[in-house]
């Protein structure tokens, strides 16, 4: 495995997988620092009552819930096409990786990468929010605890998308449902709960420890036990399919 | 006409109109959602609904969905021998590229009425609207038409350079990023028209009531997103030409 993973490092190194995940990075950051530009949330900097810091973090649960998918859809698709385009399957097989090691070595190489990109992130955006001059406290808790939602949900569809990667070989499919997550994505914070527990991008808006109200943003509880449920279903999922995929030919 | 019905032949085996009716039919679905959950705050009607269904689908997902088809639209041509079999035909590099903008303007075509057909139903037949959908919301969804050329030319030119399926798309993130931004922070002027992803935002948002500031749709706004979307579009189909006849992507 550890061979296996430390040639992952290569191929991840020079496919840039890098630079394609800043790339990403710098997209969510942006997109969840537009709502301190506005002059009207600018004069609630300093007011609790404005709840500046509550509506930075809505603003990056919708950004992350919106790109999220794509992120992991890109670095999936990106790390399994080479094993497609250059026979890499074949050629690993041969050399005593069978392609659900090869599967499990991608998942293991690419998500503590996306949890520096998660980690990266946040730091980022509470930054932001800092040098845009908020003086209202920074509710430090739960920033940390979405982020470590994020990423739990991250790499369960991680884990999901390098199998549909590798099974499916047109990335047509892959990137289609990473854009058709993507939307799930951003409506699952307006979905019913229940119908949010049952898509897997529904997970980005269960994980917000914060929620909308008439009267503006309220703490609400994450649905942990459902997280778990999922977590261990995709878990039991993924070891299943790739230990097929390694008796399989590739 | 030979090439751009050879290109249609190839898409045709590509499962790209899913891409073409999922995408407009999630936005239709997800605005039908949000404008029946919110019926007292959006009270004008078709124009509000209209805003709720364009809202994400302009400032990301169309041009997304865009980037995947143009990813698609080159994959086949980086795999196999198919890039070699592309270079010995004897068409300019013009004339190439010129049957794949077209194609891919095509499926957009389709991606439009999809989403025009869809909302007029889901508001008759859904919501229960009176009236029709407004004119300026379907000169909207037309004029999207032509500014997404800038977006087609803009990917497909990324997707020819670019081997990888995911890497361009990754790039029309942040391209949508620099776009919201554009639209949001109210820069109007030549950048509003030069940067691809932000005259699709624009074009779909005229007329709407969900973005302030968005304009009227109007002769003057009009004829500039045309000039603007022929112009660029012009500019980086030369690009692609004379890269592609200079030099071998490899």
């Amino acid at each position: 495995m550890l061979t296996a993973m430390s040639l992952e490092v290569r191929k991840a190194r020079r496919l840039r997988v890098v630079l394609v995940c800043a790339v990403m990075v710098a997209a969510v950051v942006a997109l969840s620092c537009m709502t301190l530009m506005s002059d009207s949330a600018r004069e609630g900097f300093g007011d609790p009552a404005a709840q500046p810091w509550e509506s930075l973090f809505m603003s990056h649960v919708m950004i992350a819930a919106m790109t999220s998918p794509l992120l992991v859809a890109v670095l999936a698709s990106r790390q399994v096409d080479i094993e497609h385009q250059g026979q890499g399957w074949m050629l690993s097989q041969v050399a005593g990786f069978p392609p659900g090691l090869l599967c499990r070595a991608k998942v293991a190489v690419l998500g503590p990468l996306l949890a520096v990109a998660v980690a990266v992130q946040t730091t980022l955006i509470v930054t932001a929010g800092l040098v845009a001059g908020i003086t209202v406290p920074l509710p430090l808790g739960t920033w940390i605890l979405y982020a470590v939602g994020l990423l739990l949900v991250d790499l369960a569809l991680l884990c999901l998308h390098v199998l549909l990667a590798a099974r499916v070989e047109n990335q047509l499919v892959g990137m289609g449902v990473g854009l058709l997550g993507a939307f799930c994505g951003v409506f699952s914070l307006l979905m019913p709960p229940a119908l949010a527990r049952v898509l897997p991008w529904g997970y980005y808006a269960i994980v917000s420890p914060m929620g909308m109200s008439d009267g503006g943003f309220v703490p609400i509880t994450p649905g942990y036990g459902w997280l778990a449920a999922f977590l261990v279903l995709v878990a039991v999922l993924f070891g299943t399919v790739s230990h097929r995929f390694d008796r399989t030919e590739a | 006409m030979g090439m751009i019905l050879a290109e249609l032949t190839k898409l045709r085996r590509s499962a790209l109109w899913i891409m073409a009716v999922v995408l407009p039919l999630l936005a239709v679905i997800t605005g039908t959602v949000n404008y029946g959950a919110n019926e007292e705050a959006l009270s004008s009607g078709w124009a509000s609904y209209w805003s709720q269904v364009v809202i994400f689908y302009g400032m990301l997902f169309m041009s997304m969905g865009i980037a995947v088809m143009a990813s698609a639209a080159w994959r086949m041509e980086h795999r196999g021998h198919n890039w070699n079999l592309l270079m010995a035909t004897p068409a300019r590099a013009f004339a190439i590229l010129g049957a794949k903008l077209v194609s891919l303007a095509l499926m957009v075509v389709v991606m439009q009425l999809v989403l025009l057909l869809m909302v007029v139903l889901s508001g008759k037949l859904v919501l229960g609207l009176d009236g029709w959908l407004p004119w300026h919301s379907t000169a909207a969804a037309l004029l999207g038409v032509v500014a997404a050329l800038p977006v087609v030319a803009l990917q497909s030119l990324l997707s020819m350079l670019v081997r990888s399926f995911a890497a361009p798309v990754a790039l029309g993130l942040l391209g949508c990023v620099a776009g919201a931004g554009v639209l949001y922070s109210g820069v109007g002027g030549v950048i509003a028209h030069v940067v691809p992803q932000a005259l699709v935002s624009r074009s779909l948002s005229l007329g709407s009531t969900a973005v302030s500031d968005a304009g009227a749709i109007d002769p003057s706004t009009t004829s500039a997103v045309v000039f603007a979307a022929v112009s660029v579009t012009l500019v980086l189909w030369t690009l692609a030409a004379t890269v592609l006849s200079r030099g071998d992507v490899r």
